[in-house]
């Protein structure tokens, strides 16, 4: 008897020891913090991973557990022909995603993160891949006839923000008081302070209400026209690209080819168009770097 | 070199702006649980089966679920209903409402060992139920169960983090942030896992002091 | 609500992960909570110190805290886990603990004549651990091990905040592709108490075990077969 309780227990050890080799492994500290090589070494794992931040189109995982999503799609169209078969989603709420990519978490950001100045401080971005024009989401019927932030301002309205989200930006700079402004935590959140009447509007991008409304067939709320907000002048377009850590430029320069390469051989709209994107949304020829600048 | 000390002192004001957060979640959330707690265990003891039994699955549905997603189902779906509060509130809130599940069990049991000659006596001299127990056997139960409702105390510091989940910018959520703009994530985070024990280790070194004053008597 | 009840499959796999991270991880703290509760009860004071060490360091730690420190941290010193194993290893840290503390307590709580006994019987330590001191602390440990694997599972929603799909990932998921709030929350905590009972009743079952075992409680081999007491068939 004794011996089989031997046999067990290396048994065990050595069945231990196989997926702990597999589960540690060691880094260098330097290059952790620098980065690079990062277009290499997915060609030759098969794979790379990508942040999510869990946000219809954008990325997110539908009913069956499938990464997809505007983004994810397009990931998957581009590596493939850049020779990394497998794309792998990491999730983490919007708020991590710099800093997972900076950690090494995952190598891009497949958010349809809007690029802007501060985030560029941070991180790289790709050319856009989208750009997004605003919309409200409102009663059936826009009791209020609610058109642009100005009108939300003059008739003082409660609008309907996400947390760090450039709406909130553009709603402020534009005269809606700081106290009619309501900040949610993501969309569906928002969309129960529009059920409950803590707001009157939500603003968002177009795609994202198009896409909340979309998941509740039937009920008694609109979208109104898409429009671009004016800000001192200055049209206020929000793009949306993939982020990569500053250190990859191969990997960014090899991206950003074959997504100008999409956008001639008009591949680009029929991956993103599932996801409820038009022609309105495509991004034309504007750079990473232009938008940068602010 | 791994570890910049330049760097560690530089970011050690915004380390500790999220440990004032952190105290101030984990002592008002206290508050809630301890206050929350003894109306559960009060409850309890009320004839009332549809009182007691219903009290008794609520605290028990609540003590065998994880605090995180009673703090994500607070956040999220709380606002529908009409109330919003801020992060910080929700997770004070959430806090609370967990730990009374446990408080209440050491409630009930510090009630419990108060001899039966104590209810006798106040039943004797025809005492009106608020000083029977505000003024009988309240003082002794919860003097008995000093300790343990102290030991919760460390407990609820510990769970402290799980508010970075619902946005409140407490300790480890400041230490996430300061990496994420800074690259460096090692000496935030060492910084924070050693605050954290440091103030563990402490605290239960002065309630180990308590057990002594209060427990055996 | 449909919507949600009809993505059980999800659900599912999420609550298999949180059970597979319950069971690795409680593993794991069952096998600290032995060598370094033991290493408390030791006769160096050398080796109680370090076992000391370690229980308070790894008590006054914050799951989360080790977590996100062995996932964003780590990798600047050297070394990088696999999120699971990472998640595995915080939970069983931590937990293992509490639990060498149980274990020391145990131990200890062993009346003291039965260590005087296998003193004259002239027993081996290891023989004096193995065959009387242990077996009558497990008794002793089961209960508050009960609560420790229930602390675990709860412990494990955690492991949602770095990526990893257990069953409060799922919740998420889903919540966004359905749009339902109230309905899917509600789905996995009912799931969640489900689970939690379902350890509670195993935790009971192997506490009566171990009643029957120390001859605390009669079990059925205990009661005389009715032949003997001159009870007619």
């Amino acid at each position: 008897m004794t011996s089989r309780r031997d046999f067990l227990r290396n048994a065990a050890v050595l069945a231990g020891a196989v997926p702990l080799a597999a589960a540690c492994s060691t880094t260098d500290p330097n290059k952790e913090r620098t980065g690079g090589g990062t277009l290499a070494k997915a060609k030759q794992q098969g794979y790379i991973q990508v942040g999510f931040a869990n946000e219809s189109p954008y990325g997110f995982t539908d009913k069956s557990g499938k990464l997809t999503g505007e983004a994810p799609e397009l990931a998957r169209v581009v590596f493939k022909e850049l020779g990394i078969k497998d794309v792998r989603g990491v999730q983490v709420d919007f708020g991590g995603l710099i800093g997972g990519l900076q950690a090494r978490r995952f190598d891009t950001i497949a958010a349809g993160m809007f690029i802007t100045p501060e985030r560029c401080a941070q991180v790289a971005f790709a050319d856009p891949d989208y750009v997004a024009t605003t919309a409200f989401m409102v009663p059936k019927g826009n009791p209020k006839g609610i058109k642009r932030f100005e009108d939300a301002a003059k008739q003082n309205i409660k609008v309907g923000v996400l947390t760090g989200a450039v709406e909130d930006g553009y709603a402020t700079k534009l005269g809606v008081k700081k106290s009619n402004i309501k900040t949610f935590a993501d969309q569906p959140s928002a969309y129960e302070g529009l059920k409950a009447g803590r707001i009157d509007a939500i603003a968002l991008t177009r795609i994202s209400l198009a896409d909340t409304l979309s998941k509740h067939q039937g009920a008694p709320y609109e979208l109104t026209e898409a429009f671009v907000p004016q800000i001192d002048g200055k049209e206020q377009f929000g793009a949306g690209a993939f982020a990569f850590r500053k250190a990859d430029n191969d990997l960014i320069s090899a991206f950003n080819g074959k997504l100008a390469e999409l956008k001639q051989t008009n591949r680009l709209l029929p991956i993103i168009q599932p996801f409820g994107f038009s022609k309105a949304e495509l991004p034309g020829s504007h750079t990473a770097a232009e938008l940068c600048k602010g | 070199m791994i570890w910049d000390w330049h760097f560690a002192g530089k970011i050690l004001p915004d380390l500790l702006r999220g440990l004032v957060v952190t105290i101030e979640a984990t002592l008002l959330g206290y508050v809630v649980a301890l206050v929350l707690g003894l109306v559960w265990a009060i409850l309890r003891r009320s004839p009332s089966r549809v009182v007691n039994q219903t009290v008794r699955w609520v605290v028990e549905f609540i003590r065998s679920t994880p605090l995180l997603v009673q703090l994500f189902f607070l956040f999220f779906a709380l606002p529908s209903t009409g109330v919003q509060f801020s992060a910080l509130v929700t997770g004070i809130i959430g806090l609370g409402l967990h730990y009374s599940s446990y408080t209440s069990e050491v409630y009930r049991a510090g009630i419990a060992d108060v001899p039966v000659g104590q209810w006798e006596a106040t039943t004797a001299l025809n005492l009106p139920r608020r000083r029977v127990w505000f003024g009988v056997i309240l003082p002794q139960a919860v003097r008995k169960v000093i300790p343990t409702l102290a030991n919760y105390l460390i407990a609820m510091f510990k769970d402290s983090p799980l508010l970075l989940a619902i946005t409140v910018p407490e300790m480890l959520h400041s230490a996430y942030d300061v990496g994420a703009r800074s690259l460096r994530f090692l000496e935030p985070m060492t910084i924070v896992g050693v605050l954290f024990v440091i103030v563990s280790v402490l605290s239960s070194l002065l309630l180990r002091r308590l057990e002594f004053r209060y427990g055996n008597n | 609500m449909s919507d949600v009840l009809s993505s059980y499959p999800l659900l599912l796999r999420g609550a298999w992960v949180t059970i597979q991270l319950t069971l690795y991880g409680s593993a794991l703290a069952l096998v600290l909570a032995f060598v370094f509760g033991l290493i408390g009860v030791a006769r160096s004071a050398l080796l109680r110190a370090l076992g000391r060490i370690y229980v308070e360091f790894f008590r006054g730690t914050a799951t989360l805290v080790l977590m996100y420190w062995f996932f964003y941290a780590l990798p600047l010193v050297g070394a990088r886990f696999a999120p699971m194993f990472a998640a595995v290893l915080a939970l069983g840290l931590n937990v293992g603990a509490y639990g060498a503390e149980v274990v020391r307590g145990a131990v200890k709580a062993v009346p003291k004549a039965q260590y005087e006994a296998t003193v004259a019987l002239n027993m081996r330590p290891s023989q004096r651990l193995r065959r009387v001191l242990l077996p009558q602390a497990v008794a002793l440990m089961l209960p508050p091990f009960g609560n420790l694997l229930i602390e675990l599972m709860k412990g494990s929603a955690v492991v949602s905040l770095i990526s990893i799909a257990d069953l409060m990932l799922r919740a998420q998921q889903l919540r966004q592709s359905t749009g339902q709030t109230t309905s899917v929350f509600l789905v996995i905590l009912v799931m969640y108490f489900v689970i939690a009972q379902v350890l509670q009743l195993l935790v009971r079952y192997l506490e009566r075990r171990a009643d029957i075992m120390l001859g605390r409680r009669p079990g059925r081999a205990a009661r005389p077969p009715l032949e003997t007491l001159g009870v007619a068939k």
